[in-house]
């Protein structure tokens, strides 16, 4: 698994191993210093309670970072689960693609069922003894332990008794003496099960197949398959696993299948098992090249290494990968350099047989000038291999591996400004740490103690908070992990995936390391702070500044990192794409940093303008000079240079810096906002008493109450920026609309058609014509379209989907877009039925349609792939993009005719339930009528109804995570509250003295900590909403149809959250200041 | 209970009885430490007239301070009836206390308690806010204040950056702006130089001879106490000596 493109076990490693060292060398300083150690570590138990919060403090930003890999560990384990119990011992499948479907879509037609299916998609039958030379050939592979020829299909099974129906249950048939690499079958009464004991008309179920259709040993089931009905009767039941899979499963001798199927003598598939038991996969690479190099056509090889060796072409497929993705590129540049060998490699002959770089090289091939060239590797391309080898079990590893991923990605972006809130928290905790004994620094440092051994005392007790926080925060993301795949799984359960807690110990360390080693690097950079102030000032009970040669130095450093970056990366990234986002705001942010620092130095005591700070003048502009940066840099990530790639990371970076730079400029303008206030209140006297504190207390620590105002702003941006995605996300795919209105189920057959529905409906013995308001029914036919006008017209291939009158009547589906002419969407379906010649389309990615041509009307000509007739089309109007209607060109039958073809029976069928009826049971009895077709029905609105339920709680799981940073936020006012109570204490006290009442005492501490919590909600709200619509802009050049919109109530709901919580602080701190009494708080301060 | 709080300034009565500024009856005060009972004071009998300058001086944990809160409503645990301004302590609320404070006391202390975060003048004008009295006249009153003690020119300076007996003379303006009957003062010199001490003592006498402020002065300086014209000593939680300074030896302090 890949961690932001770095191996993560060589993080976890890397990490570890620091933390280790660094741990060992503390304990080494401890040893060697006891005095230093005594005096570092008698303050934690003296002041308990500070240490609890510490603590407690520093454990949430491990925490957040543990749940992260929590989760992503939870979803890759489930996948991987998932495809090793679907595919059992399978490790590679070799097929012959179905001969009607195009050439350039084998890989697809043969990983149609989706991840980890052992089924392919109706695979071609080949003769077995073509099999049968792969298996003599492979006899001695030192990697290979077996190899099954088989046939698998997929049949519709009616078990009579139960009145239960399975449609797409998986048939495999396979040879009684199949290769033991494969394992045993085991009878669910743990006895062994042997298919060469099986009767004719016996098979044998799994416990998969047996549960999902209540059947039972001995009963008589009816297999549905191409037209025909075979009756059988359960022998035996078998345990799930193996070669029998997790998916429901029939198996049947080979020989009685070919014989019942009429494929005597053919197979559709060779099942590979490698050697290696549970680790077989490790052996996939060798494996897939050894079957390769048996399967290839060598005529066929030599012709394609001849071509692809020559420099013009080489030329050509250069040019070609700048249109594919990194992995394409890095298989074409592979396969560049093994067709520039003299002789024809296996690594060649490996590559040209993989059947998704075929397909790549389909596309390329029709980029080449010479038409003889092109005819040339067209057909070399297919005859190079007639029977593709798919590493089946390592394909869906890897995208197992990549969805896990990029759930830990996903959480970990969102959770990044978790963990930034959470770092300067710990900075904020260490830094009121040393606020605290400040005087009893300076007074150490006053009988003689070094800087160096302030630093260490400081860092001595920190590292004993740091290791306690990460070893609990370790553990308390695990639960939090745990329940956040338990909410996850009730989400995913009614989709049938079943996801259970997964923690990888690698995980738990790295988290460990993680959070010990951020808390570290603050630790220390308190501690430096803490040790580098100036002697008096400590004792005077002020912080100390930076001197000019630090000033002057940091400033020199900060413009020379700005030319190595600029140097460095200001350069495209490659050939193909341009500089990254991050560059040249990242060299501007730091020569502005720079210049700011260099000019602090050389201007200090300098005014302006009647006594005003230079310097200090000049940070503020430093701020916003970042604020426009930043910005700029959002709004350019959707322009013509900009694009998706590293949009998020930019986006995360900038959301981070903008909030600092946002914080940084309000608390260098604060003065006179803060006296405009005072002024303000002139006619309010009792309530400028209560401000006016307040107010001072705030511009005296403006750099810790700026701390708290970025750790909560960073925790509602990311809260509110999640809601708003996910809402545009979801609305924008979803909707709120029935995915096809107008209708409640959707039926496709799998066999032969219905015919005439109102006949068959007529017919059927489990349903009745009335059971239904209306009907429609589509067929599809394989069309290229091309649209005149464009600049580069060319054929595209696509489906015109031909509806019948009683489909058009009745769908209200809404368009994405219409023609002008037009005043509704239904007038569009109307004028679609009784206009021949015209259409609408739904093109879900645009890429048949160009639909941005400003009113234009689109007209195209569609032709059939199979011959015929071109007609020209009128496209009326683009559907919405988030129906479940299927893509194409929809038109009429009467339109369809003039293609003069016979069209296409219709395969898929629309019904609308009666009101009243229960929808399980008319989905059933459809099924049960038309089971001879292998019917399979779908319940369009209960779909729907799950993506939404499923969409509200993606969101509430995202907030749960993400409310361990507010937690962080939470903590943080509480903190700053506490300790402006506890070292304010006497200060209190003398408001009291001077007449302040337990309420107004209440009111100015509760005004601090609001104005905090309120300036952070409004900062992270806006900063939120700008984030969000950058994103979403960025998206929408690759995903046409995102609109952004912001979830209003939603994001109510989302700061009400932290607003309550931070409310709870606030009173609380509040209660302790009125409870100050003032002859205690002052005859401390005497003492 | 906010316009009551913000807006609305209670009317309190600055001078209840006509001369006298605080009237101590029977005063007690006991402190639970654990399981020990310590008696603080044990039976105080008092009386301060408006105009008087006095001074209570005796050993380190004689009560002195502790009378001194009682006194001036800082504690309202204690036995015994305490009368200031006219107003019995032992029937008022802790805000009813400090609403009265606001109005009638003003206080300094050994360790100034200036309010860190605010300069000079705001410290100044706090007891005029606190009393709800705002406006233009609140600065100019603080200004004239802060003039009064020779502070002019360090009015926008934050305590941080005055010396001790400057903020100690700001500590004096914030106690007197407010006019009040009395003037609690603890250990007013302790943390000053002997110049500033005489100086600060000065102006206190200064201001109680020309405008009759009356003044409680808690110290165990005799030099200080030299001041006073009635000195009060107290030992073990009960006044042992209550007499008037001959004039002649304040003249000579």
């Amino acid at each position: 698994m890949q961690f932001f493109n770095w191996p993560v076990t060589l993080v976890t490693w890397v990490l570890a191993l620091t933390t280790a060292v660094l741990l060992l060398g503390c304990a080494g300083v401890a040893w060697r210093a006891p005095i230093l150690r005594q005096l570092g570590l008698r303050n934690i138990g003296r002041r308990r309670l500070r240490a609890v919060l510490i603590i407690g403090g520093l454990m949430l930003s491990t925490t957040v970072i543990g749940t992260a890999f929590g989760t992503g560990d939870t979803i890759t384990y489930t996948l991987r689960s998932v495809i090793t119990g679907s595919l059992g011992s399978v490790d590679e499948v070799v097929a012959r693609s179905p001969r009607r479907v195009r050439l350039g879509q084998q890989v697809q037609a043969l990983t149609e069922p989706g991840l980890g299916a052992l089924a392919i998609a109706n695979p071609d039958f080949f003769a077995q003894p073509e099999s049968d030379r792969v298996i003599q050939a492979l006899h001695n592979s030192s990697v290979i332990g077996g190899v099954a020829p088989v046939i698998i299909t997929q049949v519709t099974v009616v078990h009579s008794s139960s009145q239960q129906l399975q449609s797409n249950v998986t048939l495999l048939a396979i040879a009684p003496d199949y290769p033991l690499a494969f394992g045993s079958l085991i009878g669910t009464d743990g006895k062994p099960v042997d298919l060469a004991t099986l009767a004719q008309g016996q098979v044998v179920l799994n416990a998969a197949a047996s549960d999902a259709l209540d059947a039972a040993v001995g009963e008589p089931l009816d297999l549905l398959h191409n037209d025909a009905i075979w009756t059988v009767h359960i022998a035996r039941v078998v345990k799930n696993g193996g070669l029998g899979g997790e998916e429901p499963l029939l198996l049947v001798p080979l020989v009685q299948y070919q014989r019942v199927s009429q494929h005597e003598g053919q197979v559709n598939q060779l099942l590979v098992a490698n050697h290696g038991g549970a680790d077989s996969v490790a052996h996939s690479a060798a494996a897939t090249v050894e079957l390769r190099k048996l399967l290839v056509d060598n005529t066929a090889a030599q012709q394609l290494h001849a071509l692809l060796g020559r420099p013009d072409v080489q030329r050509d497929i250069l040019v070609g990968e700048g249109i594919v993705d990194a992995p394409t590129r890095l298989q074409l540049d592979a396969l560049r350099s093994a067709a520039a060998q003299p002789e024809l490699t296996d690594r060649f002959i490996s590559l040209i047989s993989e059947p998704r770089l075929r397909q790549r090289l389909f596309g390329l091939g029709r980029m080449l000038p010479n038409a003889s060239d092109r005819s040339t590797t067209f057909t070399a391309l297919q005859n190079v291999a007639t029977l593709s080898v798919l590493d089946i079990k390592q394909i869906a590893l890897d995208q197992a591996s990549e969805y896990g991923a990029v759930i830990t990605t996903i959480f970990l972006v969102l959770g990044i400004f978790s963990i930034a809130a959470a770092i300067l928290l710990i900075f904020l905790i260490f830094a009121l740490l040393a606020a605290d004994r400040g005087m009893e620094l300076a007074t150490m440092r006053a009988l003689g103690m070094r800087r160096h051994q302030i630093m260490i005392m400081f860092l001595l007790e920190g590292v004993v908070y740091d290791l306690c926080g990460a070893v609990l925060g370790t553990f308390v993301s695990a639960g939090s992990s745990y329940l956040l795949v338990r909410a996850l799984g009730q989400s995913l359960a009614p989709f049938g995936v079943q996801i259970e807690p997964h923690l990888a110990p690698s995980s738990l360390l790295l988290t460990a390391s993680a959070g010990m080693l951020l808390t570290f690097v603050m630790m220390l950079a308190a501690a430096w702070r803490v040790s580098s102030t100036d002697l008096m000032a400590g004792v005077r009970g002020e912080g100390g500044s930076l001197s000019k040669p630090v000033l002057i130095g940091a400033g020199a450093l900060l413009l020379l990192t700005a030319l190595l970056v600029w140097s460095r990366w200001h350069a495209p990234l490659d050939e193909y794409s341009g500089r990254s986002a991050l560059v040249l705001p990242t060299t501007l942010a730091l020569i502005v940093a720079g210049l700011t620092c260099f000019s602090s130095g050389i201007l200090r005591g300098r005014t302006f303008l009647g006594g005003r700070d230079l310097p200090g003048s000049l940070a503020t502009l430093a701020g916003l000079a970042n604020i426009i940066i930043w910005l700029r840099a959002l709004g350019q990530l959707a322009g013509p240079r900009g694009g998706v790639n590293g949009a998020g990371v930019t986006i995360a970076i900038a959301g981070i810096i903008l909030i600092i730079a946002t914080v940084w400029t309000g608390i260098r303008s604060m003065g006179p906002v803060l006296l405009a206030i005072d002024y303000a209140l002139t006619a309010l006297p009792r309530l400028r008493a209560v401000v006016r504190p307040a107010a001072g207390y705030l511009g005296y620590q403006r750099w810790r109450a700026g701390l708290t105002v970025i750790m909560f702003g960073m925790i509602i941006l990311t809260m509110v920026m999640s809601t708003t995605l996910i809402h545009v996300a979801i609305g924008t795919y979803v909707g709120s609309e029935p995915p096809v209105a107008g209708y409640d189920l959707r039926a496709d057959v799998r066999g032969s058609s219905l015919g005439d529905l109102h006949t068959a409906l007529g017919s059927a013995r489990a349903v009745k014509a009335s059971d239904f308001t209306a009907t429609g029914s589509l067929a599809t036919q394989e069309a290229e379209i091309i649209q005149l006008g464009l600049p580069r017209a060319s054929w595209t291939s696509t489906s015109l989907i031909i509806v019948d009158d009683d489909f058009l009547t009745r769908i209200h589906t809404g368009m994405q877009r219409r023609l002008a002419s037009y005043s509704s969407d239904a007038a569009v379906w109307t004028a679609v039925q009784k206009n021949p010649g015209t259409a609408v389309a739904l093109d879900r990615n645009s890429n048949v349609i160009n639909s941005d041509v400003p009113g234009a009307t689109l007209p195209l000509w569609a032709r059939p792939t199979t011959g015929g007739q071109p007609i020209k089309l009128t496209v009326l109007g683009i559907i919405d993009g988030r129906s479940e209607l299927d893509a194409g060109i929809y038109v009429s039958r009467t339109t369809a005719a003039g293609l003069g073809i016979t069209l296409p029976t219709s395969s898929s069928y629309f019904f609308a339930v009666q009101p009243g009826l229960r929808m399980q049971d008319v989905m059933h009895g459809l099924q049960l009528s038309f089971a001879d077709q292998g019917l399979a029905v779908s319940d369009l609105e209960g779909t729907f109804r799950l993506i939404s339920a499923f969409r509200l709680l993606l969101i509430r799981v995202i907030q749960g995570f993400l409310g361990l940073g507010l937690l962080a936020g939470i903590a943080a006012l509480g903190l700053l509250g506490i300790q402006a109570v506890l070292e304010r204490r006497q200060q209190l006290g003398m408001l009291r003295a001077l007449g302040f009442t337990r309420g107004q005492t209440r009111a100015t501490l509760a005004c601090e900590s609001t104005v905090v919590a309120a300036v952070g909600i409004a900062v992270g709200l806006g900063l939120g909403l700008i984030l969000a619509r950058s994103l979403v802009a960025v998206l929408s050049t690759q995903y046409g149809g995102l609109r952004f919109s912001v979830p209003w109530s939603e994001v109510g709901l989302t700061v009400a959250l932290p607003v309550l919580g931070s409310s709870l602080s606030i009173l609380l701190t509040a209660i302790q200041a009125g409870r100050v009494a003032p002859a205690d708080a002052l005859r401390v301060g005497a003492e | 209970m906010l316009r009551r709080m913000f807006n609305r300034p209670r009317a309190v009565a600055r001078d209840g009885v006509v001369g006298t500024a605080v009237e101590a009856r029977g005063l007690t005060k006991q402190y639970h430490q654990g399981s020990v009972i310590v008696e603080a004071l044990r039976g105080i009998d008092l009386r301060i007239e408006r105009g008087e300058l006095v001074a209570i001086m005796g050993p380190s944990g004689c009560g002195k301070t502790t009378l001194l809160n009682c006194l001036a409503g800082l504690e309202g645990d204690f036995g015994g009836e305490v009368l200031l301004a006219g107003r019995s302590l032992r029937t008022l609320g802790d805000d009813q206390r400090a609403r009265l404070r606001a109005q009638v006391t003003g206080f300094i202390f050994q360790s100034f308690n200036l309010l860190p975060t605010l300069n000079a003048l705001e410290n100044v004008e706090m007891p005029l806010l606190i009393s709800g009295r705002g406006g233009a006249e609140t600065r100019s009153r603080a200004q004239q204040m802060l003039a009064a003690v020779g502070m002019q020119d360090r009015m926008y300076h934050k305590p941080s950056a005055l010396s001790g007996g400057q903020q100690q003379r700001v500590a004096i303006a914030r106690a007197l702006v407010n006019q009040p009957a009395i003037v609690w003062a603890d250990e007013p010199t302790g943390n000053l130089d002997s110049d500033s001490a005489a100086a600060i003592m000065a102006l206190m006498r200064q201001l109680n001879q020309e405008h009759g402020q009356t003044f409680v002065i808690v110290t165990h300086a005799g030099d200080v106490a030299s001041n006073a014209q009635r000195l009060i000593r107290m030992r073990d939680g009960l006044i042992v000596t209550d007499d008037t300074v001959p004039s002649e030896l304040r003249a000579a302090s």
